[in-house]
């Protein structure tokens, strides 16, 4: 039994898939413990208090192992797993909340000047997508996360492909000037000194 | 010049932003939510091999009662009989009274209201479902 368990724990991804696809519930299991953690993760950082992002990461799970003969192996299973929670997600997201919030994006008063970036450079991932909006934070998430393309985030959150481009585009801003502000800061010197 | 430069700093961003994405640390409770999802697993397969082996059941039961009322016993019985007498011939035709052929003979008739064609049938039918059976139990451990 435990001879199993080591086995299970030594295998790759796509043997485990083979045997899920096969029926078996145990080499299943090995892959939620593998990418649970990476599922719940993103369901957080798309805006999912804990418990909902467990719930839905359970679901997500749950529906991967209906569909798993779909998964041919072209990308990780992770990501598989996570654009099946990020749709699952963004499902109930629409269910749950007024729609018009995917209205184009507003100018803020929250932009981020260079400045006061360089102050709080480095810091992690999570702290930095906090600072961007809801929409902003679910658009970044969909594509740099779960990695659906613009396209296919439009569709999810059935919205045109525009909005969703510029909602990606002021969380990418926000995130590049909290995150890693020096190239671009550098960049514009260069520009000036090149000028 | 610098436009380029912004390009692949944005693409070097993308890249980097991937990479925190996918960066995470494996939670405390990842056993924990793995048993609460195969226990989600199992309790789903539970009920549909519950509901499959329920609906078999009273499948079979209106086959049967069905089968009974048709009126394909009457039939059925003049076909046992008929076997029967055969059977009769052939242990006298052999004569071997007492022998193992008289034994089988006897096996087989067993009566006016029972015919052996069902009994094979039974048991053939009950044997494919022993394979099916063990073969699915095998699967499962």
């Amino acid at each position: 039994m435990a001879d199993l368990a080591d086995k299970r724990a030594a295998a790759h991804d796509l043997e485990l898939v083979a045997l899920a696809a096969a029926g078996g519930r145990a080499p299943f299991g090995e892959l939620v413990r593998r990418h649970g953690s990476g599922v719940r993760a993103l369901m957080r950082r798309m805006g999912a208090d804990a418990t909902l992002a467990d719930d839905i990461a359970q679901d997500a799970f749950l529906a991967a192992f209906e569909q798993i003969g779909d998964f041919r192996g072209e990308g990780t299973f992770a990501s598989w797993v996570k654009r099946i929670a990020a749709r699952l997600y963004v499902k109930r997201w629409r269910r749950d909340r007024r729609i018009d919030r995917l209205a184009a994006p507003a100018d803020d008063a929250a932009q981020i000047t260079a400045g006061e970036a360089g102050a709080v450079a480095r810091i992690d991932l999570d702290e930095a997508l906090a600072a961007l909006s809801e929409v902003e934070r679910l658009c970044v998430s969909l594509c740099c996360g779960a990695g659906l393309s613009h396209a296919e985030a439009a569709l999810a959150l059935n919205t045109p492909l525009g909005t969703v481009k510029s909602h990606v585009k002021r969380g990418m801003d926000k995130l590049r000037a909290r995150l890693a502000p020096e190239p671009r800061i550098n960049d514009d010197r260069k520009a000036s000194r090149d000028g | 010049m610098t436009e380029r430069r912004l390009v692949m700093a944005d693409r070097e961003f993308d890249l980097e932003l991937g990479r925190l994405f996918a960066e995470v640390a494996a939670a405390p409770d990842a056993d924990g939510f793995a048993a609460r999802v195969t226990g989600r697993l199992d309790r789903s397969w539970g009920y549909r091999q519950g509901l499959i082996g329920g609906l078999g059941i009273v499948g079979g039961l209106i086959g049967g009662a069905q089968f009974l009322g048709s009126g394909l016993m009457k039939p059925l019985g003049v076909a046992l009989a008929q076997t029967n007498a055969a059977v009769a011939q052939f242990s006298a035709a052999q004569a071997v009274t007492g022998s193992t052929v008289r034994g089988v003979a006897d096996a087989f008739s067993v009566g006016a209201g029972f015919d052996t064609r069902i009994l094979m049938m039974s048991i053939a039918l009950a044997v494919v479902a022993g394979g099916l059976f063990l073969t699915r139990t095998i699967r499962e451990i």
